[in-house]
């Protein structure tokens, strides 16, 4: 796993606190019970045990899970790599490559944007779905092929397209078969109904051109596909130079 | 000189003023100061190298600690209030 540096401002503040804190607790140690009896005791024991600790627990706990929610830190797992890179992806079908590349999600947070439900737990939900990852990857094992724990709310399309003009007018979403207020009602999956079924497509790479970005690593060919390329240019080389020979045979006897 | 004061400045002199008595429960509070320094450092841990590994440290073993620590220091106040010592 990859870690993410200490990357902001408020970030060290609390850093500094927390070794004041710190610093206190040992001095609480070392003085042990002497403090109660020594004179402002009281207030030092209160600060150092209690008002510095909380402040450094609250403010490192919400800058924690500010920082869990970045794609940084969803792709410092190296499961999450595929989904990575397929937001890359050099096409306009998968919809988390359009989001990503037309920064109709913002980038920094393009993982936590689309998986997120946007209720009032929805971010305690992704938390704890979190905690379902790292069961999967330290105890029950990764599966093959990662799915999507609950099938995709149209919820979560709907919070940003839902009252967007091209998506209320678009004669496409209010078909017989599938009624606008079906859609918003979501009745009518937005992904499952095969409209827009094509997401990270992570199995078909291969099919796939990606576009270049600075903090994405476009995918490697497996040693498995890098033979049967390699296989085939090889082939496409014998079957070239035997056109060649035979071409060149061709003409000496056309000269003889 | 009265006697009775005459024998509290022989005590005073001899021995020194009587040290105040150090608070029978004060022992919980090395506990909570410890318990409160493993959260902190499993804490500074997730800060300065931020990975899923660090943050559910932290989120499950860190954030328990550092309630402990401060739950042991109420205890401590509440028996202290009970009982009337020091601090």
């Amino acid at each position: 796993m990859n870690s993410l540096p200490l990357p902001s401002v408020t970030g060290h503040i609390i850093l500094a606190l927390l070794l004041v804190a710190a610093a206190l607790l040992v001095y609480v140690i070392v003085r042990g019970p002497r403090l109660s009896v020594e004179h402002g005791g009281a207030v030092l024991l209160l600060v150092a045990l209690f008002v510095l600790p909380a402040i450094v627990l609250a403010s490192g706990f919400g800058e924690s899970l500010q920082r869990s929610s970045s794609t940084e830190f969803c792709l410092s797992c190296h499961e999450m790599i595929p989904y990575g890179q397929s937001l890359i992806i050099d096409d306009n079908e998968p919809i988390p490559a359009v989001h990503f590349q037309n920064r109709l999600v913002d980038r920094q947070h393009a993982c936590y944007t689309c998986h997120t439900e946007y209720t009032m737990f929805g971010g305690v939900k992704a938390k704890i779905n979190g905690l379902r990852h790292l069961y999967y990857h330290y105890i029950a094992g990764v599966p093959d092929e990662i799915k999507i724990a609950a099938p995709y709310p149209n919820r979560n399309c709907l919070s940003c397209h839902g009252e967007a003009r091209s998506f209320m007018e678009s004669e496409n979403h209010d078909t017989d078969e599938a009624p606008l207020q079906s859609i918003l009602e979501g009745k009518n999956s937005c992904l499952a109904s095969g409209c827009h079924e094509v997401t990270h497509a992570v199995a078909e790479f291969d099919d796939y051109e990606f576009w270049k970005h600075k903090s994405i690593p476009v995918p490697v060919k497996t040693d498995a596909e890098a033979e049967d390329a390699a296989e085939d240019d090889t082939e496409a080389e014998s079957d070239h130079e035997a056109e060649a020979e035979s071409d060149t045979e061709a003409g000496e006897e056309a000269s003889l | 000189m009265n006697p009775t004061l005459e024998t509290a400045v022989h005590a005073a002199v001899t021995t020194g003023p009587a040290a105040p008595a150090v608070n029978p429960h004060a022992g919980l509070l090395r506990w909570a100061a410890g318990l409160e320094l493993a959260g902190l450092a499993l804490e500074a841990l997730a800060l300065l190298r931020l990975t899923p590994d660090t943050f559910v440290l932290f989120a499950l073993g860190g954030a328990p600690l550092l309630a402990a620590g401060m739950g042991l220091f109420f205890l401590y106040r509440l028996r202290t209030a009970k009982t009337g010592s020091a601090a």
